[in-house]
């Protein structure tokens, strides 16, 4: 318990520093929202940033987003002038947690599943084909893997749509895209545990009492080999949120990592500090869920 | 340990040597592309867009020719002494403007492994220099900046720096006057973000070097905290400064290419692998798609950081003192 509190007392400091931090980065910056390629008159462009508070000091404008995230308002987007960043946030999040659960249960279930194959048949061409594309998938960039997801599954064989979202078909290839390279660092992760677990007594033991090899392997090596992946899963999760910023601009969801790169591109503060804390509380939230999975797992760990 | 030594333990792990050897050629090819007997990867030729892998062994047009000899006599000059007029054309296809993409795989591979070459340098810099710090001074230092890097490892680098790329590119002419160019900014960014691994890694060398006795024997004879540190203890790095120097590299020219695809990175006319896949994703449509485009610069992106992963892995078996048992 007294782990678990330090555990979120860790968080909100970490979320207080990143809100800080990409505050002043983004409000130092030369530039704003309002330099468009039409050059405003002098007295509009203040009214403007009067309207939308930042011709405040630095310090009196960082106080009042402090205050109004504690109330959860996250302010208006300085581009899409009808919407707050509340309301594009909270069309956009159940979005990208959709993909995002997706991608990464794939990369899961897929990495496991490899990484145990891969032990079972060690040192056949089993092991080879399935290592290598591990060590592959873990080298190519997600935006070229979906490129060619697109050109083989719905160019060549027409069986999934291109991009958007909606339908069920349209899920696949986005999730595949995004969770695939971390399947491999998973299955590589899983495998290498699964071998070390291979050697201890315990495992002999089993099979020595009979049972057979898949009940060995998952019911006992998987337990300890298990630990290190569930380290991972917390820089998984940061990496799958990042990598959506590609997958999503390829398939043109219209998720959060799609609104956070146009957001920077179009000097959008608020959306842009909106995205980040919302990215950043996700993350750690995943991450003290894979500390506590962690304890419970390995009995040697004391009980948060 | 000697290099033979090193040598043999590395070529343990199956296709250390393949990797080395790949690793070698790209290196070869991208040194040598102002000599390698390419079309010019930035003219465009109308006549011959489109075109999927057709290798022809042809006499390189007039324009061409003063292309290339324009930036680079004496280059210029070696490949005419050596290949005369020649050139291999369309070899991996043309792309939507008539440039060939062998050359611009070429040169995109010299951009590509100097961005990543010198982001890595920068990571390097930083993390070996905080590492080494924290781990020697110890005490509160030590944990002031170990806490800084748990922080650090929490906040969203990636995020920050897109917005800090994106921001500063409206203002590169300003940057420029002051002589921070992209390129500059790239650097620093990219290697501003991967040096906290290389960070906590080296205090953890450190930390167990500072109770050999070659330290207290050096404290004994006067040295300074100072000398120490650069003197005796750094040298013991370089074993895992290589490793994970290795293992680096390929993260940040993965970054590089992200960076690129969202038009944050190397820019135009310039090319860098990271470009040349964004556009071959950018050109993928229902009517025409020209599988080229894309699959050449994925694979020279796979193949180089595949090799890059296994080398490192590889230095890293043979540097762990336990010897790993699991190839």
């Amino acid at each position: 318990m007294r782990l678990a509190v330090s555990r979120a007392g860790w968080a909100a400091l970490v979320l207080l520093v990143v809100v800080t931090l990409s505050f002043a980065l983004v409000r130092s910056l030369p530039g704003g929202p309002f330099d468009e390629q039409r050059a405003l008159d002098p007295v509009i462009r203040a009214n403007l940033m009067a309207a939308y508070d930042l011709d405040a000091p630095l310090p009196a404008q960082y106080g009042r987003y402090v205050l109004g995230l504690l109330h959860g308002d996250f302010g208006p987007s300085l581009r899409y002038r009808d919407y707050s960043v509340g309301q594009i946030l909270a069309e956009s999040l159940p979005i990208s947690a959709l993909l995002g659960t997706l991608a990464l249960v794939i990369a899961l279930v897929a990495g496991l599943a490899a990484g145990a194959l891969a032990a079972a048949r060690r040192g056949s061409w089993l092991d080879t084909v399935v290592m290598g594309a591990a060590t592959a998938g873990i080298a190519l960039p997600n935006f070229v893997l979906a490129g060619v997801l697109v050109l083989l599954f719905s160019f060549h064989w027409r069986l999934f749509p291109v991009a958007g979202w909606g339908s069920p078909a349209q899920l696949v290839l986005p999730s595949l895209a995004l969770g695939l390279p971390f399947a491999a660092s998973i299955a590589r992760l899983f495998r290498a545990g699964l071998l070390e677990s291979f050697g201890e007594d315990w495992i002999r033991t089993a099979r020595a009492k009979g049972r057979s090899p898949s009940g060995v392997l998952w019911g006992h090596a998987a337990r300890v080999a298990l630990l290190p992946v569930v380290s991972y899963t917390g820089p998984a999760a940061a990496g799958i949120l990042s990598g959506s910023l590609v997958v999503e601009r390829v398939f043109a969801i219209s998720g959060m990592g799609s609104h956070f790169v146009d957001s920077a591109f179009n000097a959008d503060y608020n959306l842009a500090l909106g995205v980040v804390i919302v990215y950043t509380a996700l993350v750690s939230a995943l991450n003290l869920l894979a500390d506590l999975a962690y304890g419970l797992l390995d009995p040697r760990i004391e009980a948060p | 340990m000697s290099e033979r030594f090193l040598w043999h333990r590395l070529r343990r792990r199956r296709g250390t040597t393949a990797a080395v050897a790949l690793l070698a050629l790209v290196v070869l090819l991208a040194f040598a592309a102002p000599i390698l007997p390419l079309p010019d990867p930035g003219s465009p030729a109308p006549t011959r867009a489109g075109r999927g892998p057709s290798p022809r062994w042809t006499v390189g047009t007039a324009e061409d020719r003063a292309l290339a000899a324009q930036d680079r006599p004496l280059a210029g000059a070696v490949r005419d002494a050596l290949f005369g007029q020649h050139e291999l054309a369309g070899a991996c296809g043309t792309d939507a403007l008539g440039r060939d993409v062998l050359a611009r795989l070429v040169w995109g591979g010299r951009v590509s492994l100097l961005v990543g070459l010198v982001a890595t340098l920068v990571s390097v810099l930083i993390g070996v220099g905080w590492g080494l710090v924290a781990g020697y001074v110890g005490g509160r230092t030590d944990a002031v900046l170990m806490r800084v890097v748990d922080l650090l490892y929490a906040v969203p680098l990636l995020f920050l720096v897109i917005l800090v790329v994106a921001l500063l590119r409206e203002h590169a002419a300003r940057l420029a006057a002051l002589g921070i160019t992209r390129e500059v900014v790239l650097y620093a960014v990219i290697g501003a973000v991967s040096w906290l691994t290389m960070a906590r890694i080296v205090r953890g060398q450190v930390l167990s070097l500072r109770e050999r006795e070659f330290v207290a024997a050096a404290r004994a004879l006067g040295c300074g905290d100072v000398h120490i540190m650069l003197r005796h203890v750094l040298p013991h790095l370089t074993g895992i400064v290589c490793v994970y120097l290795t293992l680096t590299v390929p993260r940040v020219m993965l970054f590089e290419a992200f960076l690129s695809f969202l038009g944050l990175g190397v820019e135009a006319p310039g090319v860098s692998w990271g470009i040349l896949a964004s556009e071959g994703l950018e050109q993928l449509t229902v009517v025409s798609t020209s599988w080229w485009l894309i699959v050449f610069p994925g694979l020279a992106l796979l193949l180089t950081l595949t090799a890059l992963n296994a080398l490192g892995d590889a230095l890293r078996d043979a540097l762990d003192p336990r010897g790993s048992r699991f190839a």
